[in-house]
C-alpha cells in the first residue's frame, strides 16, 4: 500500500521503534526515589530536552501530554474572559469552545484575515486567549503566527497555537512566534500515537486538565507514558532530517500537483495554491467527484490518501476550512489532501499520478455516457 | 488518452529518486541529506551537500534570510556540542564536524557577497579574467583618493557612506546579474564589491590614526 497521508500520521520511524522497544523493557516509575526510578527519569528528561531543542524553549517550558488534543484543551485552561479563534483551526479547538465564541475568518487563500483579526482583537475583552494554528492541517497554508502574535498582545490577550501540523515541516522558534503556549504532536514527526506536548511562556499560569499527580511540575498528572516520551524524543531529533528534506519533498509535491492539474484541466483546483504552503500538503479538489468515491478509488488501486477535514469512523464529512476559505460545499465535499513524509519515494507518486488519472478518466467517461443517454 | 502519455513522460523525468548511503555504525540505508540514521538514530559523518541543502533552503540565489536563520537556528540546536557529551568519540567527532559545516553554511549565504562568488562556483564558473567584464567603476578610484586626502574623521566617515551606498547598490546589481545568469558581469560586480570593501577597510585602519579635529591621536576614536 502506498501510504500518502502523512498529515493525517506517519509511520514510525525505525529508530524511534527501536528506542521504544529499549524503553519498555525497562522498569520503574519516573516519580520513585530508587534506582530503578531515577534511570527513568533521566530517559524522561532526555526526551524533554530535545523536544524543547525542537521548539527552542527551555526543558521546563515543556508539558508532556496524550497528545495535541489534550495540549489543546490544556492550553484554553487560562484565566481569561474571553475567547477568539480562527475559523480554521483544528475540531479539538474549535470543539472545546462555546458555539458563540468569536471566529475570526480566512482569505480566499486559507491565511487568517489579518485586518479582520485586529478588529476582533481590538472589541474584545482583554484578557482574551486567541488560537491560530501555525499550519492548516487540511491546505497546509502557514499562517502568520507572528504578527498574529504581536498584535493580539497589543490588546493584552494571550496567544495560542496549534503547531501540530508545522514541526517537522518548517522550522519553529517559540519565542520568535511571541505566543503564550503551543501543541505539538510525536505522531506527526514519526513519533508514536499518544504523546505530545504542550509548550509554555515561562510565566504562563495553568489551571490543570488532570489533577491527582504532581508531574510535569503539577501542570498534567499521571504517570508518564514513558516509552512513548522516549519515542517523542529520538522522533523530535530526527525531525531535522525531515527539514533538510523539506525542498526535496516540495519539488516532488509541485511536480505531482503539475500532473494532476495536467490530467484533469480546469476540474482539479489546488486549494490554497497561491498562499505560502508547507512542503509536503497537496490539497486537490476535483470537480464533481466526491471525496468519499475519490478515496474508495484510490484505496482500491493501492493508495492511501486523506480526506480533507479527516474521516472520523471512516465517515467523510464536508471540511469547514474549505467552507471557512469560501469554497461551496460542492468543492468542498470533492476536495483529497495528498500529504508527503519521510518514507515516500518517486514511484509512490507516479502510482498516485495513475490511479487519480484512471479516476479522473473513468468519471469523465461516466459522465459523458450519462449526457447521451440524457 | 494523449494527455496520459505526456503526462508519464514528465513524471518519469522529474520525479527522479535521490541516491542513498550507508549509516557508518548500522550500514542500512540513509538519506544523503541526513544528520541521523533513520534505523539506529546516529548521528551521520559530513557528506559533500552545497551549502543550501545543507541548511534546508531550495537551491537559489534569492532567499528567504528569516527562513535562512530559524533553520539555522533549530540546526544548530540538534548540533548542540552538549547534546552529544554522553555520546562515543566517533559520534562526538562526526557532530562538531557536522556544526562546523553548517556554521561555514550559513557564514557564505548570509553575506550577499560570499553568496554570489558561491553561486558562480555552484554554476560552475571561474572567476577568471576571461569572464570578468572590463569595466572599472571611476567611483572607487576617486573614493580612494578622497580617503587619501582626508585629515578628519568626518571626511574619512562621508567617505565610509558613500561605499556603503555603492555596495548596497553593486549588490543589488550582482543579484540581478545572478538571477539573470551573466556571469561575466557578476564577476565585474564582485571585483567592484571587493574595492569597495578595501576602501571600507581603509577607512576604519585611517578613522583609528585620526581625531575629530584632525590631528594623529592615539586611536581612542570610536571605530565603526
Amino acid at each position: 500500500m502506498i501510504y500518502l497521508d502523512h498529515n493525517a500520521t506517519t509511520p514510525v520511524k525505525p529508530a524511534v521503534r527501536a528506542a521504544m522497544m529499549e524503553a519498555m523493557e525497562r522498569t520503574g516509575d519516573p516519580s520513585s526515589g530508587h534506582r530503578c526510578g531515577r534511570t527513568v527519569r533521566e530517559s524522561i528528561e532526555e526526551a524533554r530536552e530535545r523536544v524543547a531543542a525542537l521548539v527552542g524553549v527551555k526543558p521546563a517550558q515543556v508539558i508532556f501530554t496524550s497528545g495535541g488534543t489534550e495540549a489543546n484543551n490544556l492550553a484554553k485552561r487560562v484565566n481569561v474572559a474571553s475567547l477568539m479563534v480562527s475559523a480554521i483551526e483544528h475540531d479539538s479547538i474549535l470543539a472545546s469552545v462555546p458555539p458563540h465564541t468569536q471566529r475570526i475568518p480566512v482569505t480566499a487563500d486559507g491565511v487568517v484575515n489579518m485586518l479582520a483579526a485586529e478588529m476582533i482583537f481590538k472589541t474584545t475583552h482583554s484578557p482574551g486567549w486567541v488560537a491560530v494554528m501555525l499550519v492548516n492541517n487540511e491546505t497546509g497554508v502557514i499562517q502568520p503566527v507572528a504578527e498574529i502574535a504581536q498584535k493580539a498582545k497589543a490588546y493584552g490577550h494571550l496567544v495560542h497555537t496549534d503547531a501540530v501540523q508545522a514541526v517537522g515541516c518548517i522550522s519553529i522558534d517559540f519565542a520568535e512566534l511571541g505566543v503564550d503556549s503551543m501543541s505539538i504532536s510525536a505522531h506527526k514527526i514519526g513519533g508514536p500515537h499518544g504523546v505530545g506536548a504542550l509548550i509554555v511562556s515561562k510565566d504562563m499560569m495553568l489551571q490543570p486538565l488532570l489533577c491527582g499527580g504532581r508531574q510535569e511540575r503539577n501542570r498534567r498528572a499521571g504517570t508518564e507514558n514513558f516509552s512513548g516520551i522516549v519515542g517523542f524524543g529520538v522522533a523530535a531529533q530526527l525531525a531535522a532530517d525531515d527539514l533538510m528534506e523539506a525542498p526535496k519533498i516540495r519539488r516532488w509535491r509541485d511536480e505531482t500537483q503539475d500532473c494532476l492539474k495536467f490530467i484533469a484541466g480546469e476540474d482539479a483546483i489546488v486549494i490554497g495554491e497561491r498562499a505560502p504552503r508547507v512542503a509536503n500538503t497537496l490539497c486537490i479538489a476535483l470537480r464533481g467527484i466526491s471525496a468519499k468515491s475519490q478515496i474508495m478509488a484510490m484505496d482500491l488501486a493501492g493508495v492511501a490518501v486523506g480526506a480533507v477535514s479527516g474521516c472520523s469512523n471512516g465517515k467523510v464529512k464536508t471540511s469547514h476550512v474549505l467552507r471557512a476559505m469560501g469554497y461551496n460545499d460542492a468543492i468542498a465535499a470533492s476536495a483529497l489532501r495528498i500529504s508527503l513524509g519521510w518514507n515516500t519515494e518517486p514511484s509512490d507518486l507516479m502510482r498516485c499520478i495513475d490511479a487519480w488519472s484512471a479516476l479522473y478518466r473513468h468519471a469523465r467517461h461516466s459522465a459523458q455516457l450519462r449526457s447521451i443517454v440524457a | 488518452m494523449d494527455n496520459i502519455i505526456e503526462f508519464n513522460a514528465f513524471t518519469a523525468l522529474n520525479l527522479v529518486a535521490q541516491d542513498e548511503m550507508c549509516c557508518w555504525l548500522c550500514q542500512k540505508g540513509t538519506s544523503p541529506r541526513a544528520l541521523f540514521c533513520h534505523s539506529c538514530g546516529t548521528i551521520q559523518p559530513v557528506r559533500d551537500l552545497d551549502h543550501f541543502t545543507r541548511l534546508g533552503l531550495d537551491l537559489g540565489i534569492d532567499l528567504d534570510l528569516a527562513v535562512l536563520e530559524r533553520n539555522y537556528a533549530a540546526l544548530k540546536r540538534t548540533l548542540d556540542p552538549s547534546r552529544f557529551m554522553v555520546r562515543g568519540a566517533g559520534e562526538r567527532g562526526h557532530a562538531a564536524k557536522q556544526l562546523e559545516a553548517l556554521d561555514t553554511a550559513y557564514e557564505v549565504l548570509r553575506d550577499p557577497m560570499r553568496r554570489g562568488r558561491y553561486w558562480l562556483m555552484l554554476n560552475a564558473v571561474a572567476c577568471d579574467n576571461d569572464n570578468v567584464e572590463k569595466t572599472v567603476n571611476p567611483m572607487i578610484d576617486e573614493l580612494m583618493a578622497e580617503l587619501e586626502s582626508a585629515a578628519q574623521t568626518a571626511q574619512c566617515d562621508r567617505v565610509a557612506q558613500k561605499a556603503g551606498q555603492a555596495m548596497e547598490q553593486s549588490i543589488m546589481k550582482l543579484m540581478q546579474a545572478l538571477r539573470g545568469k551573466n556571469w561575466r558581469q557578476a564577476n565585474a560586480v564582485l571585483t567592484e564589491l571587493d574595492g569597495l570593501e578595501s576602501i571600507l577597510n581603509n577607512v576604519r585602519a585611517r578613522r583609528t590614526n585620526l581625531t575629530p579635529e584632525g590631528k594623529s591621536g592615539d586611536g581612542v576614536t570610536s571605530v565603526k
